[in-house]
């Protein structure tokens, strides 16, 4: 037997999308999916993020493909396990990431955790960086960064988030997700300029 | 430096242009629809049918034992579209995937390789109709009848379950499937419907 029960536009989706408030996009379809387990509310709350998800992941992983939709997969079942406590001291989506970051964590080895962020705060000050910088080139820096330097880049950079909102979802303080921050641009610069750390 | 003014134009630039990064396969979307309403925690869905196989693939790369195995019967690759839809009479397979004897374990690039392997023939399957599911199982198993029923000695890594119309076009499916290339064996068996 074949299924093909994808509702492909969800009425609710297109109802609240009208409102032109993202968080509150966010609140009306949580409340909608807590109240009912209404499978259309959450593929409009999946639309919404998964993307944000998966590309994090996916670098997170260093181009894991599997890895990455293994967390996305996660990331929501403990969502929406936990959706009801959610109190919205943040956005949905830094409560998302925080999710999957601890996700990410668990997901890996005791001893790939402890290297997670080595000391490179001895390395030499790399130049800022004032031409164009290829795509390609960054991926592969990033790539190369300590897991945990490039978690800080891709969560404030790439992605936008404060410090406040990167420690709420990582653990730490503020002046921790700063520090980090400043030891992991130094990193991919060095990579950047071609120096090898 | 704890803010956007540390990073250069041109480094700010490069950086938020990654946030348009790669979106996430079409089929994820199921897969994780599916994994809720398996937990009940999405409601109005049929709760009995079989784990998609994305799900297990996934869940075997999460650092189960990959099976690796194959039966030799061909390595054609890709079964007609045609073949993976099933009619609406058709009788339900079980692929049985053993591990291929002697065969050294798997690093983790390997392994993610061989889940993507089967993962995209599974899923390009489904996209052509097919019900295929699929399971891994753990390495260890209780045995239990007489020693006289005691098992071959290549261990049952996996199998996938899939509807087809006749004999002829289970195995074709069969044949196509990527285990087939890694050296091990497989069995098509018919499910006696009770």
């Amino acid at each position: 037997m074949v299924r093909r029960d994808r509702p492909d536009a969800p009425a609710l989706s297109a109802s609240v999308t009208l409102r032109g408030d993202a968080d509150e996009e966010d609140r009306l379809l949580v409340a909608r999916f807590i109240e009912s387990r209404d499978e259309a509310a959450f593929r409009a709350l999946y639309r919404r993020h998964a993307s944000f998800l998966y590309r994090f992941l996916l670098r997170l992983s260093v181009g894991d493909g599997t890895a990455a939709e293994e967390g996305v997969q996660e990331t929501w079942v403990r969502a929406a396990q936990g959706l009801a406590g959610f109190g919205w001291r943040s956005s949905l989506k830094t409560w998302l990431a925080g999710i999957a970051i601890r996700w990410w964590r668990e997901s890996r080895r005791t001893a790939a955790r402890d290297a997670e962020l080595p000391d490179e705060a001895s390395l030499p000050a790399a130049p800022v960086i004032r031409r164009e910088i290829d795509r390609v080139d960054l991926e592969r820096a990033l790539a190369e960064l300590p897991a945990g330097y490039r978690r800080a880049i891709l969560l404030h950079d790439v992605e936008g988030y404060t410090h406040e909102e990167v420690a709420e979802m990582t653990g730490i303080d503020v002046g921790t997700s700063k520090s980090q921050l400043s030891r992991a641009r130094n990193a991919l610069r060095t990579r950047l300029s071609g120096r090898k750390p | 430096m704890n803010g956007d003014e540390d990073l250069t134009a041109e480094e700010r630039r490069a950086l938020s242009g990654l946030a348009s990064g790669p979106e996430p396969p079409p089929a994820l979307e199921e897969a994780v629809v599916s994994r809720l309403s398996e937990r009940g925690l999405i409601a109005g869905r049929a709760r009995s049918r079989p784990r998609p196989i994305l799900a297990w693939a996934l869940a075997a790369a999460a650092g189960i034992a990959l099976f690796a195995a194959g039966l030799a019967v061909g390595q054609r690759r890709g079964a007609p579209a045609a073949e993976a839809a099933p009619a609406v009479s058709a009788t339900r397979y079980v692929l049985l995937l053993y591990d291929a004897p002697g065969e050294p374990a798997l690093t983790e690039s390997q392994m993610t390789a061989r889940v993507s392997e089967y993962r995209d023939w599974a899923v390009g399957l489904r996209q052509r109709g097919s019900d295929i599911s699929g399971e891994k199982l753990a390495p260890k198993a209780l045995d239990l009848g007489s020693a006289a029923a005691a098992p071959g000695p290549e261990p049952l890594g996996g199998y996938f379950v899939f509807s087809a119309k006749d004999p002829e076009t289970a195995l074709a499916i069969a044949r196509s499937c990527p285990h087939l290339k890694h050296n091990g064996r497989a069995e098509l068996r018919p499910i006696e419907e009770t």
